[in-house]
């Protein structure tokens, strides 16, 4: 177990602008420039960094590991799997210090600051899936599959990022609302090798909001 | 023999990691590694002996983690484990001279303004660990990557005992903490303190440690601590990568830096540490020894952010109520929001350090600096300067101040000297010291230097270093007095060439009382710099100053090759050009661009202009001069042009009354917005942009009734993200639609206990509460809060809003109105308060 870093050269904003309700993009050249200026600042301060642990995964247990996951929509995601990652990433204090300064700029500039984290954590953790499979050799394997979705538990975030030894490592806290600091960082799991029955592309299935969500209704999805 | 003899002239070892050799007896995973003391003393007891056998002169006794939070529900209290601890140290010390450290490692939760738990709460808790450990020689803070921590975590061991103190925090291979601390504000901050040793501990291996041991090396003149990891782990095995002969031989390396004690962290074992014995014994021999020789300049610091005062820099005056009706008004009513605009418009005009001054008739002045400087570090970093009279408000802020503070002031009566210097000392912050006396400012300049030298005597004698001195000679009116100006720039040359100190100057009160002051201003500005200041305090938020500065910089060869000269002409309008523009603006010709009008916004219809004369005020005329404002402000609204929106807005303040702009021009406009939104034709972003310029023209209306004496609000709403959700992006864009309406929002903050939120909303009679919640496992927190509100009796309507609500589960917990966005929390506002 080991602790990764992240260098995030450029984000293309796409994922930012559909969750700021911008499918079509940025027509005002005003809010462009704007758009870019925060994705800049973002960028600058952006000091992402994941640790990941592999466990043996039998009877729907992690082996040796403090933490397990519990519910039907999570046993399902990870079935036939041989071994489970157990994956924690953040963008680091300092984007939470730039979305909380933003908001003197502007609630413009801290609503795009926002977007464009949220985006970037997901490269973050793409790239960390990436080094991760690198690592491992490239076995099929499924989405990240993250505590909070499905019936899967918010309230394992605690064990999970103990077992990681999150704290020390990436610097990541969670509070007793299971609340993580830094706040644009993600915990997940993610299922491989064997004879893997769990999806390896996101699906809105096990979302809660399956179908009624505002991306839904304008015929797109949250993800990529 | 007393510890600091004892690596006053030679190194000092310490031992190695303690949880690994504890887990390799058999310490079961998820124990809590401090209960061991009790349960199985002859492990601790053995791994210590291990450690003295291989030479450490300082064992670690095994309490990093006895703390009382994360003790809570061990089924054991701090007093019990650190007690056992230090005794098992003591039984495995015995006969061999070694020394005991009490272990304090950071507590495990996020301090303020990141986490929720408090300076003072991390404070006590230290306190409770400090106070049981003091039977140990030592105590020994490590590990800490929050600078705000260890400062907490050296109070508490200052002053709950009397044992020497060091301390090490964590750095990454950037160089800084995870938390963004440089190696220069923990240096600065911690060395202030007066801390005993400091420096570096686990996370990294020696080779990456080396670079920033160098870098400690610079910034302090105390001894250096250096404890790393066996290397970095294998990601596969966990196993650590150096072995103890390579551990030893780069640690020698680091001697030359000045490191003094030494010892090892995570994967290391009492191998480690005879190598590292060896090692320092030859080096003894080869005479390496070493002091650091650090830095003399002055330099201010926040965790992530030093201002070394190596040339003229700017302390921005404006977070000050002296003279301003709008900032004591924001004081009184604990607007926060209003007094970081403050700070952050001279941020962004160029201030590199911000002085914070609270002080105001029927203000509590210390609660409010705590709370001012609190505000302002959670999102600057630029260095402050605490400016007060009253000793109280001075001990407060530095208190909680996280880094190296400037204070402004004492002056060389014998009550001030008595009373500041001892805090300047103990929080180890600089000061500026004016050069008046009991017997007021002398008007000579060799009498106000001999004032800056009796300040300077004194202030060395409380063991303040020199170069945390400076000196104000203060600056007179020149109207009044006409010879004091070359007088004060008299003595600012001798302080400065004499004494060898910085000096200060408030630069704006030399031209009171004279026509076009800013003429005088900068020419005096000008004139000051030459003559030797260093830290001039004044408003950066005016061009021509800053512009002067700048001019000052490349004229003195300061700025080489006035590249910084060049850089700023590219981002800022000329001196001539501002000043064109303001005469223009002032003689009412300012040429406009023609309007280009907004989509969606009817065309002015000249023929229904009434054929009346210019200057009309029948309502007829009244109704199209408001026709033509609302599509002015729409268009400035929709490109988010706020400069333009304040403006125009100041040109309405002019031919009519603020209610009737709020009512005719702004409100309309907004709803023109806000239907939009509500169709789809423009999105979130745009509407909030909208409200950002919405908000700069209510900023403009809010400042003239200050100055006029009136308000304006519509009524009071209560906004609160609640207890356990630190969430509040969404509650702030509801806070400013809400303001933009014209109600007034107090706003509570995140993470708020309902008993806060219903004791407010009774104290200040509200008449509708907003609550916000993002996480499913925080809706628990609002509907007790709504529950709390509703057994309180308290009359009020209660509106709620978040990601995970639904009007159907908005009902289930009693609350009277599902938000579902922004806008329709400020339809919500119409209907309860009209």
């Amino acid at each position: 177990m080991n602790a990764y870093k992240v260098k995030l050269n450029s984000l293309d904003g796409r994922d930012a602008l559909r969750y700021l309700g911008l499918k079509e993009g940025l027509a005002d050249p005003a809010m462009a420039s704007l758009f870019e200026k925060c994705k800049a600042r973002l960028l600058a301060v952006i000091d992402a960094r994941y640790v990941y642990r592999v466990f043996p995964f039998a009877g729907g247990l992690l082996e040796g590991s403090a933490y397990q996951p519990r519910g039907g929509t999570i046993a399902r995601h990870l079935a036939g799997a041989e071994r489970v990652i157990l994956l924690a990433a953040t963008l680091g204090s300092g984007t939470d210090l730039l979305i909380r300064r933003s908001r003197f700029l502007g609630m413009t500039e801290t609503m795009m600051v926002d977007a464009l984290a949220s985006e970037a954590i997901e490269r973050v953790l793409d790239a960390a899936e990436a080094g991760i499979f690198s690592r491992l050799g490239p076995d099929p394997h499924t989405f990240r599959y993250s505590p909070g979705y499905g019936d899967l538990p918010l309230e394992g975030q605690k064990e999970l990022l103990e077992v990681l030894d999150a704290r020390k490592r990436i610097g990541l806290y969670v509070n007793e609302s299971m609340l993580m600091t830094p706040s644009k960082s993600v915990t997940c799991l993610i299922g491989t090798g064997g004879n893997l029955r769990g999806e390896a592309k996101k699906t809105c299935r096990d979302c809660s909001l399956d179908g009624k969500c505002s991306f839904r209704q304008n015929g797109g999805t949250c993800y990529r | 023999m007393d510890i600091k003899n004892l690596f006053e002239n030679e190194y000092l070892l310490l031992d190695g990691a303690m949880g690994t050799m504890l887990q390799k007896k058999g310490m079961p995973l998820g124990a809590i590694p401090e209960t061991l003391n009790v349960t199985n003393p002859d492990w601790v007891i053995d791994v210590h002996r291990q450690y003295i056998r291989e030479g450490s002169r300082v064992i670690y006794a095994n309490t990093f983690g006895a703390n009382s939070l994360k003790l809570a529900g061990s089924g054991y209290s701090v007093p019990e484990l650190v007690g056992a601890a230090i005794q098992n140290a003591r039984r495995a010390a015995e006969g061999s001279g070694a020394f005991v450290a009490l272990d304090i490692g950071p507590i495990g939760q996020l301090l303020e303004p990141t986490g929720a738990l408090t300076f003072e709460e991390a404070y006590e808790v230290f306190s409770k660990t400090v106070e049981a450990g003091r039977g140990a020689d030592l105590i020994v803070i490590e590990t800490m990557t929050d600078l705000y921590e260890a400062k907490a975590a050296v109070l508490a061991a200052k002053e709950h005992s009397d044992l020497p103190v060091f301390v090490t925090m964590t750095f990454e291979e950037n160089r800084r903490t995870f938390t963004g601390c440089s190696v220069s504000a923990m240096c600065l901050t911690l060395e202030g303190l007066g801390v005993d040793a400091l420096g570096v501990n686990c996370s990294l291996g020696p080779a990456e440690l080396l670079p920033i041991v160098e870098e400690i090396a610079r910034w302090t003149s105390l001894p250096i601590i250096v404890k790393p990891n066996a290397g970095l782990p294998d990601p596969e095995t966990n196993a650590y990568n150096v072995l103890p002969e390579e551990f030893a031989a780069v640690c020698k390396k680091m001697l030359s830096f000045g490191a003094r004690i030494l010892g090892g962290c995570c994967g290391t074992n009492p191998s480690y540490i005879g190598k590292l014995r060896e090692m320092l014994k030859e080096a003894s021999e080869e005479g390496l020894f070493q002091n650091a020789a650090p830095d003399s300049v002055l330099s201010l610091c926040t965790p992530l952010k030093t201002v070394r005062i190596s040339e003229p820099r700017v302390i921005g005056e404006r977070i000050n109520p002296t003279g301003k009706k709008r900032f004591r008004e924001a004081l009184a009513a604990e607007d926060m929001d209003y007094i970081l605009s403050q700070a952050f418009s001279q941020i962004e005009a160029g201030a590199d350090l911000l002085d914070v001054n609270v002080g105001a008739p029927g203000i509590d002045e210390a609660g409010m600096m705590v709370k001012t400087v609190k505000a302002l570090q959670s999102v600057t970093d630029l260095p402050l300067q605490i400016d007060s009279t009253k000793p109280e408000v001075l001990e407060a802020a530095l208190r909680v101040y996280n880094g190296k503070a400037l204070v402004n002031s004492v002056n060389g009566e014998e009550a001030s000297l008595r009373a500041i210097l001892p805090l300047i000392k103990k929080y180890g912050a600089a000061v500026v010291c004016l050069t008046l006396d009991e017997n007021g400012i002398p008007p000579k300049a060799e009498e106000r230097f001999a004032i800056a030298e009796k300040i300077m005597k004194r202030a060395l004698s409380f063991g303040i270093k020199k170069e945390n001195i400076l000196i104000d000679c203060l600056v007179l009116t020149v109207s009044a007095e006409q010879k004091a100006a070359m007088e004060t720039l008299k003595a600012v040359r001798m302080v400065k060439e004499k004494l060898g100190l910085k000096t200060v100057l408030g630069v704006s009160n030399i031209s009171f009382g004279l026509p076009n002051r800013l003429s005088i201003n900068t020419s005096f500005f000008t004139m000051a710099l030459y003559a030797g200041l260093d830290l001039p305090i004044m408003n950066p938020n005016v061009p021509s100053m800053m512009w002067a500065m700048k001019a000052y910089k490349a004229l003195a060869a300061i700025d080489e090759n006035s590249l910084g000269f060049i850089s700023w002409s590219r981002d800022h309008e000329p001196d001539d050009v501002i000043v064109k523009k303001l005469r223009a603006e002032l003689a009412g010709s300012v040429p406009k661009a023609p309007a280009a009008v907004p989509a969606g916004v009817p065309a002015l219809d000249i023929r229904k202009a009434p054929l009346h004369p210019a200057g009309c005020s029948c309502p007829e005329c009244a109704g199209l001069a408001d026709e033509k404002r609302v599509r002015e402000i729409l268009k400035a609204m929709e490109t988010g042009m706020k400069a333009e929106g304040r403006r125009l807005t100041a040109g309405y303040l002019k031919e009519c009354d603020s209610m009737s702009i709020i009512n005719k021009v702004l409100i309309p406009a907004l709803d023109t917005v806000g239907e939009k939104f509500e169709k789809g034709r423009i999105f979130l972003p745009q509407l909030i942009l909208a409200a950002d310029v919405a908000k700069e023209c209510f900023d403009e209306i809010k400042s003239s009734l200050s100055a006029g004496g009136t308000g304006a609000a519509k009524g009071k709403i209560l906004l609160a993200t609640v207890k356990g959700d630190i969430h509040d992006i969404g509650k702030n864009i509801v806070k400013v639609i809400l303001e933009n309406y014209g109600y007034e929002v107090l706003d509570l903050g995140r993470d708020v206990p309902p008993d806060t939120i219903v004791e407010a909303t009774l104290r200040e009679g509200i008449r509708l509460v907003g609550l916000s919640a993002l996480m499913t496992t925080t809706l628990g927190s609002m509907e007790e809060t709504i529950r709390r509100l509703r057994a309180a009796g308290a009359d009020c309507r209660i509106m709620v809003g978040g990601a995970v609500l639904t009007p159907d589960y908005a009902k289930k917990i009693g609350a009277d109105f599902y938000a579902k966005d922004a806008k329709q929390s400020a339809d919500i506002a119409k209907e309860v308060l009209g």
